[in-house]
C-alpha cells in the first residue's frame, strides 16, 4: 500500500481539494472555448484548445477518483484488519491505482500533446506520428516508474510556457503574461514531482506549487472575461 | 501578411463600424470602414438585415442610414470577448 500513494498521510485529502480546483479551471476555459467554438465555427483552434483542456480536467477527475478510492481503503482496511480482506483488498487497490494512474497518465499526455500541436502547427506528419509513438511509450513505462511522466508533461509544458511567452512579447496583453506564468509555475510543479523518489515532502510542494499555477491560470481567465467586456463599455 | 478574412470577420467589422458610429451610418461609409466592394456590401447587408443584426432606417431627410438593431449589439459585444480570449491564449 505505502507504495502506491505518494502523499503523506497528514495531506491526504488536500491533494485531492488541489486537483478538484485544477479541474474546476480546466473545465471551465474548456467550456468557454466550446462556447467561442460554437459561435464562430471559422476557426478551428477554438475546438483544439477545448479538448485540449477538457481532456486535462478529465485527467484530474480520474486522479481524484484514484487518490480518493485508495485512501478511503487504506483508511478502513486499518480499521477492519482480517489477513484474508487486506489481501483481496491490496489486490483491488493495485488494480486501481494501475488503471486509474495510466489513465491520468495518458489523458493528461495526450492534452498537453495536442495543444502542443496547435501551438506548434508546422510539423511534418511523420513527426506527429513518431511523437505519438513516443508518448505512448512514455505512457506504458510510467506504470514501473513515475518520473518519466513527469519529465514528459515538464518538457511540453515547457514548450507551452515558451509560445505563450513569445505570444505575450507580441501583444504586450496582462493575461497573456499571466497565462504564461501560469504554464511556467504548473511545469516547475512537474519536475518538483521527480524528486518525490527522495521524500514525500516533495508531493506536498508540488501539489502546492500546482494550486499556485493554476489558481494563476483562473486569475488570468477572470481577467480575460473582464477586459472582452471593458472592450464594449469603451 | 495578415490572413484573409473569414465571412464572420467581415460581419463583425460591418457591425462594429456601425456602432463606432453611434448605431447609425450611411452605406457608403459602412463600404468604406468595412473596406468592402459595392457588390459584397449589397451581400453582406441582405445577410444582416436577414438575421436581424442591422435595420434600415430613414432619416429626416430622407436618405438611407443602416442601424445596429440590440442583437447586433449583443453580436459585437460576444466577438469583442471571443477576441480578447483569442489574444491570451496566443490562438
Amino acid at each position: 500500500m505505502v507504495n502506491l500513494i505518494y502523499s503523506p498521510q497528514w495531506f491526504y485529502g488536500k491533494d485531492i481539494f488541489i486537483d478538484i480546483i485544477s479541474l474546476i479551471v480546466l473545465a471551465l476555459i474548456s467550456f468557454f472555448a466550446f462556447k467561442y467554438y460554437k459561435f464562430n465555427k471559422d476557426k478551428k483552434k477554438h475546438i483544439y484548445l477545448c479538448i485540449s483542456f477538457g481532456l486535462i480536467a478529465l485527467s484530474f477527475l480520474f486522479k481524484v477518483m484514484t487518490n480518493f478510492s485508495l485512501y478511503w481503503i487504506e483508511k478502513h482496511t486499518a480499521i477492519i484488519g482480517s489477513s484474508m480482506f487486506i489481501i483481496n483488498v491490496l489486490h483491488y487497490s493495485n488494480t486501481l491505482f494501475l488503471v486509474g494512474t495510466l489513465v491520468y497518465r495518458l489523458l493528461t499526455i495526450a492534452g498537453l500533446f495536442l495543444l502542443y500541436l496547435m501551438y506548434f502547427p508546422k510539423q511534418r506528419k511523420s513527426s506527429i506520428f513518431l511523437l505519438g509513438y513516443f508518448i505512448l511509450v512514455t505512457v506504458y513505462f510510467t506504470q514501473y516508474a513515475f518520473y518519466p511522466f513527469h519529465i514528459t508533461t515538464f518538457l511540453l509544458l515547457i514548450f507551452l510556457a515558451w509560445h505563450c511567452y513569445h505570444n505575450y512579447r507580441i501583444t504586450k496583453d496582462r493575461p497573456a503574461l499571466l497565462i504564461f506564468s501560469s504554464f511556467s509555475i504548473i511545469a516547475i510543479s512537474q519536475v518538483l514531482a521527480v524528486f518525490l523518489m527522495m521524500t514525500k515532502t516533495f508531493y506536498v510542494v508540488s501539489e502546492i506549487v500546482q494550486l499556485i499555477g493554476y489558481s494563476l491560470l483562473l486569475f488570468a481567465f477572470l481577467m480575460v472575461l473582464y477586459y472582452g467586456t471593458k472592450k464594449n463599455k469603451n | 501578411m495578415e490572413p484573409k478574412r473569414t465571412r464572420t470577420d467581415i460581419i463583425a467589422d460591418m457591425l462594429q463600424a456601425i456602432q463606432n458610429k453611434r448605431g447609425n451610418i450611411k452605406p457608403t461609409h459602412l463600404m468604406y470602414k468595412a473596406n468592402l466592394s459595392h457588390a459584397q456590401l449589397k451581400s453582406y447587408l441582405e445577410e444582416l438585415i436577414e438575421k436581424e443584426l442591422v435595420e434600415k432606417t430613414p432619416n429626416s431627410n430622407n436618405n438611407m442610414y443602416i442601424s445596429i438593431t440590440d442583437k447586433g449589439c449583443k453580436f459585437v459585444q460576444k466577438w469583442n470577448e471571443m477576441k480578447q480570449f483569442e489574444k491570451s491564449f496566443g490562438l
